[in-house]
């Protein structure tokens, strides 16, 4: 009897576990649209997109990104060297001009291209794209969801030549020197109108809202890229997409039959191992010492390491006490040996690393010039001396003290960055033979509200170091920089800036042309330069590492990321 | 006291505290010895206890002992020797990539490991103790009030709210020893609460009881000496849960961050080290492996030593 | 036995409701979602911040979200199964319960694989180490198991992998692999392909995790083997002429069992939350990892989900533990 009834309840257990196990053997076949033949496996390490629309905060990712290079096109392409350049399969012609001081944009659409769903790209989807977009206030009748209305609110009117050219004007005066960056991919992607045009603007606001929620996959009529995601193919319990060929575009098709999207996490390890061990073809982490020493030991893989368009800076809050005199954010900056920073750090793993002389023209741009100056090496003398001058004092223990508070910083950075810990300690132990006292933070909260006393909005630091993303466009980063009286939105965390900066970065933002837009820029980095508000350090590597039995693979550094090419992957 | 007639000096000893004795004497003169006594001797004649108590000190000493006499620090870097292989440019155990001596911050390491099992430790034993003590004397009412909270605290995954607590408030050590040790009384509330559902039926409960001894000193003075194995064993194991608990928490980005340091850190670290600079994920793995471990042989010498069952061998 | 278990239904109730007001009191209070949106350059507009806001209810007291969390959190269906769980939705406005649904059956392979073998280790290891008490057998039986347990779960974990990922190399084996399935196979292979798939990703987290958890149960195994050859009626049997192998089998195994199967049932239990850290280690997208993933986004819902289903496990499990243990000790009575 009692035998019997333990059995039982054993059974059970048993039973229904295997139940539960059994549940997850899901999941049904079918093969893909003929494309070529081969898989790649790419080994996503950041997230997992949440959203597969680009144009609102939830899809604002690098996994998003990456996955869309070649699926959501725009009519320029955004190319390794952190320039823009058109599509022929999109459009045949892209010229801006000026007429009458107003700049006049004209683009000839490709006859040719077609949405996902068969229907003809033309005309009316630029005209839509401009109009879903031109603003993010609601009060102006925007769409707050939409991250920026940057550029498409300096359009003044539209018109369609025919079905396949399209003419923008820019408002008088307010030319917009990156317009190509406008219809550029992966952010400025063509809005297809049948998809997006719901009859209102508020029934469009909501569509775009919603956005493209990841388990749904992006709706056909959308894709006018060669590869599609279909809801069928994303897996999100597994953190899998799997891009198939878009049977319905009308350029070369891709090489390869599928790419497979998987998350596979940022731990270096991890991504080697798979690597190694063939479980994905493609990886493109934060380069680490061991993971880049790890590759280089693994037989038929091709590793390539670039520098891309994240920088790692440090900014000075000017409202604390002692950093608001210039003296003493040019003491710091003039105590940091960034050469040898540079060596230790980015430097360990690539000998092409170097150091960083320009916020808004990264080196790897064209037109990049180094203002560093002086700055270029380090200087004790002139770091002591700059103190002296305002009246610090060297104490006993080696530490300055100003103003009756000893000379002692508090870096604030994120947490679980190896790079940035190291970067922060080699600076601390740099600081403290000049007399300067550094010690980090790593703070969970540092991207957090205003409710966090040490977060970044809440100014509540002394110095913050993390990075900012270099773009292709130029005026983009006028909001970094512009004084907090002067328009800056609220990500000048310095709160520093003057008004002949503000002039300078304004003129910028409405360049008439690309030429004039980089000298604003290089005028404007110069003036960062001379009130210290931030210090560039370096611009942040990137890794891409691949099976040597693939060809046709190239790093992109910019956000278009290490997809921007998938199309002419083969495998052999 | 002035003898009664009928009470023989063996219903004395039933009534007097097992733990309390050691004076009386008997009719043999042999000197008798208490519980405690005994099981001292036995974990001395342990050589895998002892050997375990040895090492634990030795190495928990030398971290605190030699950082004094080391020419490096644990919080400033070489910064003219990265990555340099142990025993060369003066750094025993080699350096990582900043140029951080790794012997130094081993010792550190240790150091702060220390700080937290002590902690925790103390935390959890004291709860655990006092909740336990309280439900088993009491019974009826505080018991189920008690063992219902010991219910919720063990169905609320405990890994996962010290991650919770520990992302949102940023703790030092401190904190997160003080985190560890309030989610692992637990286990030791439920033993001893059991061992007291038996103990406060006995008759020299009921004495002191008949004496008019208050509750606290029935717990304090007969009780909880009676349950000093129990505790004893509780405070390695958890001892040894705190060192493997601050590393797992490390080790998913929860625990201690830089500047500061701690075993887990480094090991956490090391990880990605295992092929390319070996010191890194070695030596400090094989550091927290003979201090656990070192710590289990105790626990487990502890126990044996009041459980002989446990260690006999089948004669 | 009915009455019992209806008390120890209320009380698990009681038990989960304290569980959930917990974690939800704990990360409501201190989880600021929208801190994503804050680190993006261009920064979206004040309206977005503040639809988001209204979205994740960031708007209203943390009492009151509970409240409202609280009484949506059943519901109640005319078909089968009649009641569901509905625990909100995560940040990115997925429901919170389908995505566990999902990730539970991922960590259920491996946790059951990793319990049978374990229990197998266990056993094994336990009885043959209890009888042969202080023979060499023993020694180096418990030298392995406090090795075992004095291992820091990745350290080990990592170690493992370094050796398999050498045999993948110098013996073609295939012991190593990464995540739960091969990635996109689902979208394409048929399902004898994806069966196989998911055992050989089986193998070595399951190696992995049931013998850290095997090294806490031997001893138990151990101990109680060793309390039951001691026993009288164990004494008697041999007495009889008993054959000392047949008396082990015959009597001493299931008795030594008992504390196991209960101490396993617990086990079981708090690891259906996920093994965390296995599933970091091998990248599993288990449960482990749903919580790390809703830990990283200071996602309310989702944690305060994760914490109910793995609680519930728990509970669930506990009460199983007590009826095992009734069950097969008939001196126990439920009351």
């Amino acid at each position: 009897m009692r035998v019997q009834k333990s059995k039982a309840l054993v059974a059970i257990v048993a039973v229904s576990a295997i139940a539960l196990a059994a549940c997850s053997s899901s999941g049904g076949g079918g093969g893909s649209k003929s494309g070529g033949k081969g898989t790649l496996t790419f080994g996503e390490s950041t997230d997992f997109p949440e959203n597969l629309l680009p144009l609102i905060s939830a899809g604002n990712a690098t996994s998003t990104a990456n996955l869309e290079g070649r699926t959501l096109d725009g009519a320029y392409r955004s190319e390794p060297d952190i320039s823009y350049k058109a599509d022929p399969d999109q459009i045949t012609s892209g010229t801006s001009s000026l007429v009458n001081g107003q700049q006049v944009v004209d683009i000839k659409i490709n006859p040719k291209a077609v949405w996902g769903d068969g229907q003809p790209i033309t005309s009316a989807d630029y005209i839509f794209t401009w109009q879903d977009q031109k603003s993010n206030d609601p009060k102006k009748g925007g769409c707050a969801a939409l991250l920026s209305e940057v550029g498409f609110d300096q359009i003044a009117s539209a018109k369609a030549v025919s079905k396949t050219e399209v003419q923008f004007t820019f408002i008088k005066g307010k030319p917009f020197p990156d317009w190509e960056g406008l219809f550029a991919g992966p952010s400025g992607i063509i809005l297809s109108k049948h998809i997006f045009d719901k009859g209102s603007a508020k029934a469009d606001c909501a569509y775009i809202t919603k956005g493209w929620p990841t388990a749904g996959g992006i709706p056909a009529g959308a894709i006018n890229g060669p590869w599609q995601i279909t809801a069928k193919n994303v897996d999100v319990p597994n953190k899998t997409i799997t891009l198939t060929p878009n049977p319905k575009y009308w350029g070369a098709a891709p090489k390869l039959a599928r790419i497979v999207d998987v998350n596979i996490g940022s731990d270096p390890d991890t991504n080697v191992k798979a690597l190694q061990n063939g479980e994905v073809d493609m990886i493109y982490p934060q380069p680490q010492l061991d993971l880049v020493s790890n590759l280089a030991k693994v037989s038929n893989v091709t590793t390539a390491i670039n520098f891309g368009v994240d920088f790692e800076h440090l900014d000075f809050n000017v409202k604390d006490p002692l950093l608001a005199h210039l003296q003493i954010r040019q003491a710091i900056a003039y105590a940091i040996d960034r050469p040898a920073l540079v060596k230790t750090t980015v430097g360990a793993f690539s000998s092409k690393a170097t150091v960083l002389g320009n916020r808004l023209v990264l080196g790897t741009q064209a037109g990049y010039v180094d203002h560093s100056g002086d700055y270029a090496k380090q200087n004790v003398a002139k770091a002591q001396s700059l103190l002296t001058g305002v009246g610090c004092t060297k104490g006993s223990d080696g530490y300055y003290s100003c103003f009756g508070k000893p000379l002692a910083f508090t870096i604030e950075t994120t947490q679980g960055n190896p790079l940035r810990d190291q970067t922060i300690q080699t600076i601390a132990a740099q600081l403290k033979p000049v007399g300067i006292k550094i010690t980090e933070d790593a703070d969970a909260d540092i991207f957090a509200g205003p409710d966090k006393p040490h977060s970044l909005v809440a100014e509540g630091f002394q110095i913050a170091l993390f990075a900012w993303v270099g773009t292709p466009s130029l005026s983009s980063n006028a909001p970094l920089y512009l004084s907090p009286a002067g328009g800056g939105k609220g990500q000048n965390y310095t709160q520093g800036g003057s008004a002949a900066l503000d002039t300078v970065l304004n003129a910028m933002s409405s360049a008439p042309d690309a030429a004039t837009e980089l000298a604003d820029a290089n005028k404007a980095d110069q003036l960062v330069w001379d009130g210290m508000y931030t210090l560039p350090l370096y611009q942040k590597p990137t890794l891409l590492s691949y099976n040597s039995k693939f060809k046709g693979i190239g790093d992109n550094a910019t956000s278009a990321g290490p997809l921007w090419n998938s199309d002419t992957f083969t495998e052999g | 006291m002035t003898m009664q007639p009928g009470l023989n000096p063996q219903a004395e000893s039933v009534l007097s505290d097992p733990t309390d004795g050691g004076g009386t004497d008997t009719e043999f003169d042999l000197p008798s010895r208490s519980r405690g006594q005994i099981a001292r001797s036995r974990f001395l004649h342990s050589w895998t206890a002892m050997g375990g108590l040895i090492v634990f000190v030795g190495v928990v000493g030398f971290c605190y002992i030699y950082p004094h006499f080391y020419r490096w620090t644990w919080s400033f870097p070489d910064l003219k020797a990265p990555n340099v292989h142990p025993g060369q440019k003066g750094h025993i155990l080699g350096t990582d990539a900043t140029g951080f001596d790794l012997l130094a911050q081993m010792m550190q390491g240790t150091q702060r490991d220390f700080i937290i099992v002590v902690v925790s430790t103390a935390v959890s034993t004291f709860l655990g103790v006092m909740v336990g003590a309280l439900a088993g004397y009491y019974g009826t009412f505080v018991d189920n009030l008690l063992m219902r909270l010991v219910d919720v605290m063990l169905a609320v995954p405990s890994l996962v709210i010290l991650i919770v607590v520990a992302r949102a408030y940023n703790l030092g050590d401190f904190g997160l020893a003080l985190l560890i040790g309030l989610f692992a009384w637990m286990g030791l509330s439920r033993l001893i609460r059991a061992e007291f559902l038996g103990l406060r039926e006995r008759e020299f409960v009921e004495a002191a009881h008949a004496m008019g001894a208050s509750g606290g000193r029935i717990i304090f003075k007969h009780l909880l000496p009676n349950v000093l194995s129990t505790i004893l064993v509780f405070t390695t194991i958890s001892a040894a849960t705190a060192i493997i608990a601050e590393t797992s928490l490390t080790f998913l980005g929860y625990g201690i961050h830089p500047p500061d340091t701690s075993l887990g850190l480094l090991i956490s670290n090391g990880v990605d080290a295992a092929d390319t600079r070996g010191w890194l994920f070695y030596y400090p793995g094989i550091l927290i492996l003979v201090i656990v471990l070192s710590v289990s042989l105790i626990g487990e010498g502890v126990r044996n030593a009041y459980d002989p069952r446990a260690t006999r061998v089948r004669d | 036995m009915l009455i019992y278990t209806v008390r120890r239904f209320v009380s698990s109730i009681l038990v989960l409701l304290v569980t959930s007001f917990i974690a939800f009191m704990f990360t409501a209070a201190s989880y600021d979602p929208l801190k994503r949106y804050r680190a993006q350059n261009p920064q979206p507009t004040k309206a977005f911040m503040q639809g988001k806001e209204h979205l994740y209810h960031l708007d209203q007291g943390v009492l009151a979200r509970y409240w409202d969390w609280l009484v949506h959190l059943l519901r109640f269906h005319a078909s089968f199964p009649p009641v569901s769980f509905n625990f909100g939705n995560d940040v990115n406005s997925a429901p919170v319960s389908s995505a566990l649904a999902q990730r539970l059956e991922i960590t259920t392979r491996l946790i059951f694989a990793a319990i049978v073998v374990a229990l197998i280790i266990s056993i094994v290891g336990g009885v043959v180490s209890g009888v042969r008490r202080g023979k060499p057998i023993d020694v180096s039986v418990t030298f392995l198991t406090f090795l075992l347990l004095a291992l820091p779960t990745f350290w080990f974990a990592a170690l493992l992998k370094e050796m398999a990922i050498k045999s993948n190399r110098t013996l073609s084996t295939h012991l190593y692999t990464a995540f739960d399935e091969t990635p996109g196979l689902s979208s394409y292979g048929t399902s004898s392909q994806i069966l196989h798939d998911q055992l050989s990703h089986l193998i070595l987290p399951t190696i992995s995790l049931a013998l850290l958890t095997a090294a806490g149960w031997i001893r138990y195994q151990r101990a109680s083997t060793i309390e039951v050859l001691d026993a009288d009626y164990m004494r008697l049997a041999r007495a009889k002429g008993v054959r000392n192998r047949t008396v082990i089998r015959r009597h001493g195994l299931r008795n030594a069992l008992i504390p196991l199967v209960t101490v396993a049932a617990i086990d079981a239990g708090a690891l259906f939350g996920g093994a965390i850290i296995t599933e970091k280690v091998y990248v599993w997208h288990g449960m482990g990892d749903y919580l790390n993933t809703a830990l990283a986004n200071e996602d309310t819902y989702a944690v305060v989900g994760w914490v109910m289903v793995s609680a519930i496990f728990v509970v669930l499990f506990n009460f199983l533990a007590d009826l095992l243990y009734a069950a097969i000790d008939p001196r126990i009575r439920l009351a």
